[in-house]
Formats: structure tokens, sequence, C-alpha cells
């Protein structure tokens, strides 16, 4: 069973966006049910720090055994940071996809944006 | 097993470079309508290695001898390790991504589908039970099988990889007819003469690609059912894979980018 936290923020493409102390700063990484999917991660590629994404742009990639899969950035941002940890370790999405397994940090365009986001139960109810 | 109102179109290609080969894959899955699924069958017009979309090539392939070889070189959109194209039968299937579609059970299914036309040729394969999750940087795909893939007596006959690229799934791979990977093996700097990879005409003698190709589309269509037609590309996939050679696979900076 695939763990749904209630603090964050979801997207269909199995992103989470989770709030921090600075409430235009979120930090961004895939699911626990997306990690689960992917299977065993080897490599994580991320953005530069200080990269603008659009809405919906690709900001990476991830790569299980054999898979490529794009990441998608579910609001407009300035990135801010990244988890350089995922170059030595990447299974980290693996084994704590909602801590150490982060991707991103985002300071975000427009916050209300992300309340268009899913709920949890939203997305509990797209993963089914 | 993908969905049964999906038209499926067979593309049965003539052999292209490895550049064309790779922007065409890529503009199937940019292109295709939500409804479509393609099954391409293609070889290569000379010798390619293909490297992986994030696989460490730079360093680890030997450039001495990279510039010594008479091959083409390329970087796959989708991930795994470096292959070398030669004497073999290319495949590649696109579809689109639905919530009940689950790539990893894709893949096992395609394999297993690959499995039964090669066992109709008389082939005594397998699928590889083997778990173990090889880093991005082991060396060449053929060196070792992943879970689920097609192998004889142990030793990798089909090599396949994925890539989700918007709302569509590519995946492709090669059935060895022929060659000898271990050509692959030298330029990463692995001189060890292990037998790791097995090609058909070392299982059921010398065959050709169009008969092979025969063999996978009667059981892939047989398994992925719906309707199918042999029917060329759009102009809008054309378009779009001129585009992508020029943009990123004909570019060196794209081959070699780690």
């Amino acid at each position: 069973m695939s763990e749904i936290r209630s603090d964050l923020h979801y997207t269909e493409e199995h992103e989470y966006l989770q709030g921090t102390d600075d409430e235009s700063v979120y930090v961004i990484g895939i699911t626990d049910y997306a990690q689960g999917e992917l299977g065993d991660v080897v490599f994580v590629e991320l953005p530069d720090t200080g990269v603008i994404l659009q809405k919906m742009e690709v900001f990476g990639t991830i790569e299980a055994v054999k898979a490529v899969s794009d990441l998608y950035c579910p609001v407009e941002g300035e990135v801010i940071d990244i988890n350089t940890d995922l170059d030595d370790d990447p299974s980290l999405v693996n084994s704590d996809p909602y801590g150490a397994g982060w991707m991103i940090r985002l300071r975000v365009s427009d916050p209300t944006e992300v309340d268009e986001l899913l709920t949890p139960d939203g997305y509990a109810e797209h993963i089914g | 097993m993908v969905a049964p109102e999906i038209s499926w179109r067979l593309i049965h290609d003539v052999p292209r470079s490895g550049p064309r080969n790779m922007a065409l894959d890529h503009a199937l899955a940019v292109c295709l309508p939500r409804n479509e699924g393609v099954l391409r069958l293609y070889s290569w017009k000379r010798p390619t290695v293909s490297f992986g979309r994030n696989e460490p090539a730079v360093g680890r392939y030997s450039e001495q001898v990279v510039c010594s070889t008479n091959f083409e070189y390329v970087r796959r959109p989708t991930g795994g390790r470096a292959v070398l194209h030669d004497k073999e039968l290319t495949y590649s299937i696109v579809i689109p991504l639905r919530e009940t579609v689950r790539p990893r059970e894709i893949y096992e299914e395609i394999n297993r589908t690959l499995a039964k036309a090669l066992i109709s040729l008389n082939a005594p394969v397998t699928l590889s039970k083997d778990r173990q999750c090889q880093p991005l940087s082991s060396g060449p795909c053929f060196q070792s099988p992943a879970a689920g893939e097609v192998t004889a007596n142990g030793r990798k006959l089909v090599g396949s990889a994925q890539a989700r690229i918007g709302g569509r799934l590519l995946q492709h791979g090669s059935i060895l007819l022929d060659g000898d990977q271990s050509q692959l093996d030298g330029l990463f700097g692995d001189t060890s003469s292990r037998a790791t990879s097995v090609t058909l005409r070392e299982l059921v003698g010398a065959t050709s690609p169009d008969f092979v190709a025969r063999a996978v589309a009667v059981n892939l269509k047989g398994h992925l059912g719906g309707k199918w037609a042999s029917v060329g590309y759009t102009h809008e996939e054309i378009e779009t894979a001129g585009r992508l050679e020029n943009e990123r696979y004909n570019k060196t900076s794209w081959t070699w980018r780690k």
C-alpha cells in the first residue's frame, strides 16, 4: 500500500509539493506510489539552480531499470536548490521519497496555483 | 493487455542510420494519437553503437578505440546501457499511456510475446529471473540480463529499454540474429572472454531479418489484439523526426553529452 501524506499537494503525474516555512517555497519530489511503479531508480537528472520553469515544463528525467521518464514541474517558479545527494545515491527516491529523496526546491511564482493541485484524497482516487 | 479499442500500425522499415532510427522512434511517441499504437520493425544501415539516455559514456568508452572503429554512435531516448546494433532485428512499440497501463507489466508482456515468437523459430529461450539492479556505469547492455529479458542458457538474446514521452510509452529492443557483442566489451575496456550474449544463429542457424520479423509481427499482433494496418509514417511524424534528428540525434553534443 502506497503512502499518501495528508500534508502534501499532488499532481496527476505523481509528483508532490511540500510546503516550507517560506510560503512561496515548495519541495518537489515523486510520490511513494510513483517510486514503487518505477522500481529501482538508477539515475536522476535535475536542472541547475536559478532556472525558471514554466507550468508543466520538463525539469529533469528519472531512470529506473531500463526505463526513462520525464519529470514535470506542476507550477511556474524558480529552482532555488536541488538535491545533489541523488547524484551519488539515486535509490533515496525509493527508500525515502518524501524525505531524503526530494528533488528540487521551487520558489513558486503564484502560490495560488498550488491550491489547484490534487488533494491527498484526490490523489488517492487518482491512483485507485 | 493494452486496450482492445486501439488501432495498430505495422511499419516494416528499411535500414536507416542511427540518428534517423532514434529520431523516428522518438517522433512516433511524440505524434501518436491517443487511440493508436505502432509496431515498427527495422535494422541499421551500418554498425552503430547506441548509448542509453543517461548512460555515462565519456571516459568510459576509450576515445582512441572509438575513433579507430567504423561504427556510428548515437544516444537513445530510452534508458539502459550501450548496444552494438549490427546483425539484428530491432523492434519498437509505441502505445498511449493510460492509468490501466503499467510500463513494467508491458515490458514483461512484450518480452513474453517475443519469447513465444522466438520459440516458434525453435530457439530454446526463457525469461531471465535475475532481479539484480545494475548501475548505468556497469558496461554494455548485453553483458547482463535484467529481470524478464529473453535469454538462452543465461545468455541474453534480446535487450530492450523504455521511455515515457509525454503520454506515450516507447519500448524498443534488439533481437540478435548474428554478430559479436563482445566487440563492444572491448571498446568498454573489458577484455575478458565471457560469453554473455547469444545470437539466433548460434541457437537455430542463419535466419533472415524478414523471417524473424514475420514471426515477431504475427505473435505481437495476436497478443496485442485490435485492428492492424500496414501503413507508413504520417507527414507530421516525418517532419518531427527530421527536427529531432537535426536538433538532437545527429549532434555529437547529444551523443557524448556525458
